[in-house]
C-alpha cells in the first residue's frame, strides 16, 4: 500500500451480472448522466469519476481515498435508480486494482461485449472518457489509464482478428454484396416482403452507401409504408416479376408458403442482363427462391441458414481470438499499472 | 550457354527468391486467415522487381539487343511485365491479392527458367545488335504476353470468387479478392489492352515480313497469328456478351497457357547458333 491509500475501483452491472429486465431499469438516459455525475462529485473521498453507459452496462471507474467509498456509491446509486440494496448487490459487482484495468482493457477491446469482437463500444468508452473530461472528473490516474487502454484497443484491432468478420445477417449480407459488386452506391435493391429481418438487411446495404430502393409486398400499403421509411419506392406485388432485371440485390422475406421466384423466370432475367451478377437473399421461412437458381452463373443466392452459418463461422473466429486478446491486454495493462506507482495509488 | 553464375544471373535469382518469399508470405497469411500483409508484399515484390530490372537490363548490355533471344530472356520478360503492370494497376484499381498472384506466377516461372540451363542458350545478335523494328515487334508481343498474363491470373481470382461465392464460403484468401464485378471490369481491360498492344506489334512484325518473305519463318508467323486471332475473338465475343463469367476466365486462363507453349514452336523455328557456353557470359 502507498502512502495515501489512492484506490482504483469499479462498480459494474452488466450483461454479464444482470438479465436484460434488470438493465432495463438500470439504464441511464443521457441528459440524466449529468445528474448521476453531480452526485457522484458530492462525494468528498472520491477523487475522480467516470461512467460508462450503455444497453449492455453501467460502468462507475472511480479514484478514492476510502476504502468505505463502497457503501456510499452504492447507497447514492440505489438513491438515484430508487433501487434495493439487496437487489443491486445481486446484480452488481466491484473490481479493483489491476482487475479494473483488465476489465477496461477488455471492455473496450469488444471481448467483454455481447456480441464478441463488435467496434460500437470502443466509440462509447471513448464517448464516455470524453464527457468525463469535460465534466473535468477525471484526473491523473483515470486519464492515463483510458489514454493506454484507447492504445491498447487499437493495437489489439490492428494486430489481431478480434474484430475481422461479420456478425449479423445484414452485415453478413452486406459482406457477400461487397464481395460481388465491390461498392453498393450503383447497386439497385428490391426488397419483397416486409419482414422485419428484411427491413435490417435493407438497412444494412443502405449503410454502405446502397440508395435505389424498392419495396413490393402482397399489402400495398406495407410496401409503401416501409419503402417510405427507408427513403424507397413501392411496387404493386403483381408487377414485380417485370421489373426483376432492373435489380442487382433482391431481399426476400415474405410470409408465403410457396415459391415466389422460380428458376425459370431467373434465366429469363439473365438473357435481358447476362454479364450482371444478381444477388439473392432469401430471408424467407418456408423460402420465397427456388434452390435451383444458385445453378444460373452469374446469380448468387443466399438463404437464411447460409448467412447464419457465415455470421457463426465469424462468431467462432472472434471467440477462438478471444483468449489471444486477453494475455495481450493483460500485458499491456500489468506494464501501465507497475508505471502508475509514481502516482501513490494502491498496489 | 551463358554461364551459370554470371552477375545478371544473380540478379535473376534474387528476384525470383524475393518473389517466392512475397508469395509464400502471401499464402501463410492468407492460410493462417490472417490479415493480408499487403505493404510488406508490395516492397519485397518492388525490390524484387528492381533486381529483376537490373538482371534484364545487364543482359541487355551483353547482348547490345533487348533480351528477348531465347525461352529464358522470353519468360523473364513476360513475368517483369506482369509485375510492371501489377505495380501500375493494382494500387490504382485496389487489386488486392493480384500481387500476390502475379509474385507467385514471376517465381515458378523465372525459378523454372532459371532452373533449366537449355534455355540460356547464347544466339547472335550482330555487332550492332538486332534490327530497331523488329526489337519493337518483339518487345511489344511480348508485352502483350505479360498484358495476357495478368489477364490469367485475374481471370484464376475471378474464378477464385465465384467458386467461393457459389460454394457459400466466407474464410481465407476469398475474403480477400476484389469483387467479382470489379475483376470482370479489370478482365475486360487487360484483354483490350492486350490485343491492342499484340496488334500493334503483329503490324510491325508484318511490314517487316512484307519487307523480306524469306527471314520469318512459317511456324512463327503461324503461331503468332492463331494467337492474335484467338485473343481478338475473345474480345469480340465478350464485347457482344456471349463469351462471360466464368467460361471467359476459364478461356483466359487456357489461352494464356496455349501462348506459353505456342514460345516454344516459335523459338524452336529460330536457327541455334551455339550449344556451347558463349563467350556473352562471364
Amino acid at each position: 500500500m502507498s502512502k495515501t491509500q489512492k484506490e482504483l475501483l469499479l462498480f459494474a452491472s452488466t450483461h454479464r451480472s444482470a438479465p436484460l429486465e434488470i438493465r432495463e431499469q438500470f439504464a441511464i438516459s443521457a441528459d440524466r448522466v449529468a445528474s448521476l455525475y453531480s452526485g457522484l462529485r458530492a462525494i468528498d473521498s472520491l477523487e475522480e469519476c467516470l461512467v460508462l453507459n450503455t444497453c449492455n452496462r453501467i460502468e462507475l471507474y472511480l479514484i478514492s481515498l476510502k476504502p468505505e467509498i463502497k457503501a456510499v456509491i452504492e447507497d447514492h446509486f440505489c438513491e438515484f435508480h430508487n433501487f434495493e440494496i439487496d437487489h443491486l448487490h445481486k446484480f452488481s459487482f466491484w473490481k479493483s486494482g489491476l482487475d479494473v484495468v483488465n476489465h477496461l482493457f477488455e471492455v473496450s477491446s469488444g471481448i467483454d461485449s455481447q456480441m464478441v469482437g463488435e467496434t460500437e463500444i470502443t466509440g462509447q468508452v471513448k464517448s464516455s472518457y470524453q464527457t468525463a473530461a469535460e465534466m473535468a472528473s477525471v484526473g491523473p490516474v483515470l486519464h492515463r489509464v483510458f489514454q493506454k487502454c484507447f492504445q491498447s484497443t487499437k493495437w489489439v484491432r490492428s494486430n489481431t482478428t478480434i474484430g475481422k468478420g461479420q456478425i449479423s445477417v445484414g452485415s453478413v449480407a452486406v459482406d457477400l454484396a461487397l464481395r460481388i459488386f465491390g461498392k453498393l452506391t450503383s447497386s439497385r435493391i428490391l426488397v419483397i416482403g416486409t419482414g422485419e429481418v428484411g427491413e435490417k438487411t435493407v438497412k444494412a446495404l443502405k449503410s454502405r452507401g446502397a440508395h435505389s430502393i424498392s419495396v413490393s409486398s402482397r399489402t400495398y400499403d406495407n410496401a409503401e409504408t416501409l419503402a417510405k421509411k427507408i427513403e424507397g419506392q413501392a411496387i404493386a406485388f403483381e408487377d414485380f416479376p417485370d421489373t426483376l432485371s432492373k435489380f442487382d440485390i433482391i431481399v426476400c422475406s415474405t410470409a408465403s408458403p410457396e415459391i415466389i421466384i422460380s428458376s425459370s423466370m431467373i434465366k429469363a432475367v439473365m438473357h435481358e442482363r447476362p454479364n450482371q451478377p444478381m444477388f439473392f437473399i432469401d430471408l424467407a421461412v418456408p423460402r420465397d427462391i427456388a434452390s435451383q437458381v444458385s445453378d444460373i452463373p452469374n446469380v448468387f443466392l443466399y438463404n437464411l441458414d447460409d448467412l447464419a452459418k457465415i455470421a457463426n463461422e465469424n462468431l467462432n473466429s472472434r471467440i477462438a481470438e478471444i483468449d489471444r486478446c486477453r494475455q495481450i491486454l493483460q500485458e499491456r495493462a500489468a506494464r501501465l499499472w507497475s508505471g502508475l506507482e509514481h502516482i501513490e495509488i494502491t498496489h | 550457354m551463358y554461364s551459370f553464375i554470371s552477375d545478371e544471373r544473380i540478379f535473376i535469382w534474387t528476384a525470383a527468391l524475393l518473389y517466392l518469399v512475397a508469395f509464400v508470405f502471401g499464402f501463410y497469411s492468407l492460410s493462417q486467415s490472417k490479415r493480408y500483409p499487403r505493404i510488406i508484399l508490395l516492397t519485397l515484390v518492388i525490390v524484387g522487381f528492381l533486381f529483376q530490372t537490373l538482371g534484364l537490363y545487364g543482359r541487355g548490355l551483353k547482348t547490345s539487343s533487348c533480351p528477348l533471344g531465347n525461352p529464358f530472356e522470353i519468360i523473364q520478360f513476360i513475368t517483369w511485365t506482369a509485375i510492371l503492370l501489377y505495380l501500375v494497376i493494382g494500387p490504382a484499381f485496389r487489386m488486392s491479392l493480384l500481387g500476390f498472384f502475379s509474385a507467385g506466377l514471376a517465381a515458378g516461372l523465372g525459378i523454372l527458367s532459371l532452373l533449366i540451363p537449355e534455355w540460356d542458350r547464347a544466339y547472335e545478335t550482330g555487332p550492332n545488335g538486332i534490327n530497331p523494328w523488329i526489337e519493337t515487334h518483339a518487345s511489344m508481343a511480348l508485352f502483350s504476353y505479360g498484358v495476357f498474363a495478368t489477364l490469367a491470373l485475374t481471370s484464376v481470382m475471378y474464378l477464385v470468387q465465384n467458386y467461393g461465392l457459389k460454394q457459400k464460403r466466407s474464410k481465407g484468401m476469398v475474403s480477400f479478392l476484389p469483387s467479382i464485378l470489379q475483376l470482370d471490369q479489370m478482365n475486360k481491360r487487360l484483354l483490350f489492352m492486350g490485343v491492342a498492344v499484340f496488334t500493334f506489334a503483329i503490324s510491325v512484325g508484318m511490314v517487316k515480313w512484307v519487307d523480306d518473305f524469306s527471314q520469318i519463318q512459317n511456324a512463327k508467323l503461324i503461331f503468332a497469328l492463331a494467337l492474335w486471332l484467338a485473343y481478338l475473338l475473345v474480345l469480340i465475343l465478350r464485347l457482344l456478351n456471349y463469351l462471360i463469367g466464368i467460361k471467359f476466365s476459364w478461356t483466359c486462363v487456357v489461352l494464356f497457357t496455349a501462348s506459353l507453349l505456342t514460345l516454344w514452336p516459335i523459338d524452336a523455328s529460330r536457327s541455334v547458333v551455339d550449344e556451347q557456353p558463349s563467350e556473352q557470359g562471364p
